[in-house]
């Protein structure tokens, strides 16, 4: 919104060139093959860092909950990004949504020595409004019969609040005091 | 609160007003039409974030302007301090943005605006609740609730949206069974949820305005001279809720309604709705252990919805944690009343010792107890100006 702001206020040559220069960085950006997430890789920076922890995959509807979840330093698993929430009401059903990718993840060839460990958390850090909650009941239904825990945030974060707004510290103990689902 | 000054901007039919109150009554009057209503609504919106008369609340936004202010000021017995309350809507195409602000400072959730003013309100639309459908007495029941609980209004808006959640995906084609049934189970947990924390809290309202309901339907009656028809002794009035589900105890109702909503998903599907939650109960009233909405006549039902309102009204200042009774907003009660009904109504105000902001089309018909003090303002197209001329 600021940005915004800042841009009608900006003189029009500049914001062509800033138009530009957004566009190739769009056009660099492709999604992590393993979690989604935007990079400009095959794989992200995360997802090839064999020393991050790759039994638990901390599942955030956008990239922006990545980062804020990066930040708090605490985490020291892997990511996986949904690219949306579900909402029937706004024509988003699972299949709009990353879950297929982060199925694939969980299921490990036993017979490929060279495989990383398999998963056996699932942190479900979506914000905790109508839409969040509903995600990561639905992760949990999905994804608990296949005898992976699923837990969810704790909703330290103001609740019908974002999760993108919320402090370092308020995160940090959201994570710490995550509940089963 | 108690509030020392209403300041309105933009609101409806209201450029710009400004009211101050007393301690006691203040009485507004005017034409139909004139704008005292809006007033009241100004004021619930403070109160709740929410109008009373729209859930677009693009349409309170004066006609030609982009945006309502709406200011109080007041103090704040709770907190010990002066305080400045702030709703602000903004009209930005066909979405209106709400920003509250307390003190300068913007409040990010309606839970900390909740509740710094709580409001009782009586409409003479209310006195036609009995008598109509299920849908204006659950709304009348969540009204009150809205001044008394301040997670209701969310997790009214949670489960309105769940609900329209689950019946958009029965009616959705094509699903495969498997996702269709953990699509439902998703919702269905939520509609649960929130659903048993609804009817736990208007059960829990109508339990606490039982006695003092019954207590006032029988000071009405008495009052209007009808005992004598019925040899002495009038008809007792009581509160139920109706749920479909019947009685259960409160560790029994999220379970329950998640069994029921797992039950009926063939027949809501057929029915394209869901048909059981808070959302299809209803408040029934109870002449004689007879539901009154079905016999009761014009005169009687409006004593009952008179009496809840009055028991309203007391339990208020008993919640309230620093024994401020709430705030009255009663509009053209007197019109709808006969006058031994009125009569009961301004003495029960007397007793009230709180602020009180009536409306009417003639002050003739407002004889409030002289002991209290009473601030009288002329409202005329929209404008506000006191008027001490009338006694
Ligand atoms: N958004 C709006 N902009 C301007 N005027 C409005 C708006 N909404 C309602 N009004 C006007 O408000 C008046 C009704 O005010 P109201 O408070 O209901 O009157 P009363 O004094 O009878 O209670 C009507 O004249 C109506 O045209
Ligand atoms: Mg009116
Ligand atoms: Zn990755």
């Amino acid at each position: 919104m600021r940005l915004a702001l800042a841009m009608v206020k900006a003189d029009p040559e500049y914001l062509r060139a800033l138009s530009e220069a957004i566009g190739s960085v769009h056009a660099q950006l492709k999604q992590c093959r393993v979690c989604c997430d935007f990079t400009s890789d095959e794989v992200c920076p995360r997802c090839a860092d064999a020393r991050r922890d790759h039994t638990t995959i901390c599942v955030v509807s956008q990239p922006q909950d990545r980062m804020a979840i990066e930040r708090t330093g605490v985490f020291r698993g892997v990511y996986h990004v949904l690219h949306g929430v579900l909402d029937p009401l706004g024509g988003v059903g699972p299949g709009d949504l990353r879950i297929d990718a982060l199925l694939a993840r969980l299921h490990r060839d036993p017979s490929d020595a060279a495989a990383l460990p398999g998963v056996e958390e699932i942190i479900v850090a979506t914000s905790p409004n109508v839409e969040g909650d509903a995600t990561a009941l639905y992760l949990s239904k999905l994804i608990g019969p296949l005898g992976v825990r699923v837990s969810r945030i704790a909703s330290g974060v103001a609740v019908g609040g974002e999760l993108e707004y919320a402090d370092v510290t308020t995160l940090h103990r959201a994570l710490e005091d995550r509940r089963r689902l | 609160m108690n509030i020392q000054a209403l300041s309105v901007h933009d609101y409806r039919n209201l450029a710009e007003a400004e009211l101050s109150l007393g301690p006691g009554f203040t009485v507004l009057h005017g034409h139909n039409g004139a704008g005292k209503t809006n007033v009241l609504e100004a004021l619930y919106l403070v109160s709740t974030l929410r109008s009373f008369r729209t859930s677009d609340l693009g349409v309170v936004v004066r006609s030609g302007t982009e945006a309502s202010r709406v200011v109080v000021r007041g103090f704040d017995a709770g907190l010990g301090v002066s305080s400045t309350l702030e709703v602000r809507l903004e009209r930005r195409g066909s979405t209106t943005r709400r920003v509250a602000t307390a003190d300068g400072k913007t409040v990010r959730s309606g839970a900390q605006f909740y509740g710094r003013v709580r409001a009782v309100l009586f409409t003479p639309e209310d006195l036609g609740v009995l008598r109509g459908g299920p849908t204006g007495r659950r709304q009348f029941m969540d009204r009150v609730l809205f001044g008394r609980e301040r997670g209701h209004i969310a997790d009214v808006q949670t489960y309105e949206k769940l609900l329209r959640s689950r019946n958009r995906i029965l009616r959705e084609e094509g699903l495969p069974a498997a996702e269709r049934e953990r699509l439902l189970g998703t919702y269905e947990t939520g509609l649960a949820q929130t659903g048993a924390r609804l009817w736990t809290r208007r059960l829990e309202l109508l339990h606490e305005l039982q006695a003092r309901f019954s207590g006032a339907f029988a000071s009405i009656h008495g009052e209007a001279g009808e005992q004598a028809d019925r040899g002495g002794a009038g008809p007792v009035a009581s509160l139920r809720y109706e749920c479909k589900l019947g009685p259960v105890s409160a560790a029994e109702r999220e379970p329950t309604l998640l069994q029921a909503l797992l039950e009926r998903r063939a027949l809501d599907e057929r029915r394209g709705g869901t048909s059981v939650g808070p959302h299809r109960d209803d408040l029934v009233v109870l002449l004689d252990d007879q539901p009154a909405g079905d016999f009761a006549s014009q005169g009687q039902s409006r004593a009952l919805v008179l009496a809840f309102k009055l028991a309203e009204v007391q339990t208020a200042r008993e919640r309230s944690a620093d024994g401020t009774p709430p705030l009255l907003l009663l509009d053209d009660v007197s019109s709808e009343l006969d006058p031994r009904r009125t009569a009961l109504l301004f003495r029960t105000l007397g007793e009230h010792a709180g602020q009180c902001i009536l409306t009417t089309t003639s002050p003739r018909y407002i004889d409030l107890p002289a002991q209290v003090e009473t601030r009288r303002y002329r409202v005329d197209q929209g404008t506000i100006t006191p008027d001490p001329a009338i006694a």
